[in-house]
């Protein structure tokens, strides 16, 4: 067995038990941490769905109960263009906010497998205890140091989009709040409502794309804490065996 | 019929499998990434003209519209694609974990007497 691949505790541990194993810091954080995020996840998944529900579907079948000349002629400030400002916006920071929740979602299951590994590591030592054993663990391997790394950056990505989308509903909300007939239709090029609109159109087009890089970021944060799994099962077959060839 | 020895061989070193899902997250990732860079400004250069001259579809407009609209048509599956390889790669793992399992059952059944059995002979010895 390659004793290049494990570590020996000392012999008092941060618990006081002699030749005890704890949790490391990032996995006693991920204990704490995984309820709150996944609860913050779905909280925001379902105040999406109502929002989409209860205000956007509304002001939608409002401003579409109109006929498209009285859409189109309606002046600033007119209920029907307030409507088309609400839509407008609403579409441009709701599916950030959504993948925001998922995000909060996958990030807790990263915590919860990072809680796993955490129990697995601590059980695996007290059985080498009780069994008198030295209480060995797997030395932290490559996808256990990179599966966190993965995580935050999925998570910074769709925080940063969830901003980026925010700005994106001020944008809309300055170009909409226009008569489509006088004002945005007849835009002179290189104006601001034109520039306007080649803003939110071009932002579009590679933000829905960033969302989903966060959300490979996140999917490969726990496709690699589960490789980590593996590798902490079979480190812990191996040395069950070691044990009783009569290696201490 | 399991042994110790098959246990302790089949446990050194990496699962053999694992490097499939490396290699599925990888690709994975690799598309998602590639579809983000990918989608350009096209929509950019666009929407900078005015609305009149966008409808008249001037010089290479109507060519830009053209891919504006056919993006989606294969940008959207191909992120389902990406996303969809991670979960082949999850899958491999966790069928991996199944395995890993059997095998720490395996040997804990096969450990475990070998050891009680040496620590009841140490007893005796000490008694």
């Amino acid at each position: 067995m390659a004793t290049q691949s494990i570590t020996t505790r000392g012999p008092i541990s941060a618990s006081g038990t002699p030749d005890a194993v704890d949790m490391t810091s990032m996995q006693s954080m991920a204990r704490k941490m995984w309820i709150p995020f996944t609860v913050m996840g779905v909280m925001i998944v379902g105040i999406s769905f109502l929002i989409g529900l209860f205000f956007l579907t509304p002001t939608v079948s409002d401003y579409f109960d109109h006929s498209k000349v009285d859409r189109d002629s309606a002046v600033a400030g007119s209920d029907i263009v307030d409507d088309k400002v609400t839509i407008e916006t609403t579409k441009a920071w709701l599916p950030g906010f959504k993948f925001l929740g998922l995000g909060l979602m996958l990030g807790g299951i990263t915590f919860l497998l990072a809680t796993i590994i955490g129990n697995l590591r601590v059980a695996g030592g007290n059985v080498q205890r009780a069994i008198g054993a030295s209480p060995q663990v797997l030395k932290k391997p490559l996808t256990g140091q990179l599966f966190p790394m993965a995580m935050m950056m999925g998570m910074m990505i769709l925080i940063a989009t969830f901003i980026i989308s925010i700005w994106l509903a001020s944008q809309a909300n300055s170009y909409w709040d226009h008569s489509i007939a006088t004002e945005l239709n007849p835009a002179a090029a290189g104006s601001a409502l034109l520039s306007d609109l080649s803003t939110i159109q071009s932002t579009q087009a590679w933000l829905t794309p960033l969302k989903f890089v966060g959300m490979a970021f996140l999917f490969t944060g726990i496709a690699l804490a589960l490789a980590t799994i593996v590798q902490v099962l079979r480190f812990q077959s191996r040395r069950l065996v070691e044990i009783a060839g009569g290696a201490k | 019929m399991a042994t110790l020895e098959g246990i302790s061989r089949s446990t050194t070193g990496q699962h053999p499998s694992l490097k499939w899902a490396y290699l599925l997250i990888a690709a994975a990732l690799m598309i998602v990434l590639v579809v983000g860079i990918t989608v350009g400004f096209l929509a950019d250069d666009y929407y900078s003209d005015t609305k009149a001259v966008r409808d008249a579809g001037g010089a290479g407009l109507l060519s830009d519209l053209g891919t504006i609209m056919a993006i989606p048509a294969w940008l959207v599956p191909l992120i389902f694609l990406g996303l969809a390889t991670f979960f082949a790669g999850i899958a491999v793992v966790l069928a991996i974990i199944i395995k890993t399992l059997q095998t720490r059952g395996q040997a804990m059944e096969l450990a475990l007497p070998l050891i009680l059995s040496k620590r009841a002979n140490a007893t005796t010895e000490e008694a």
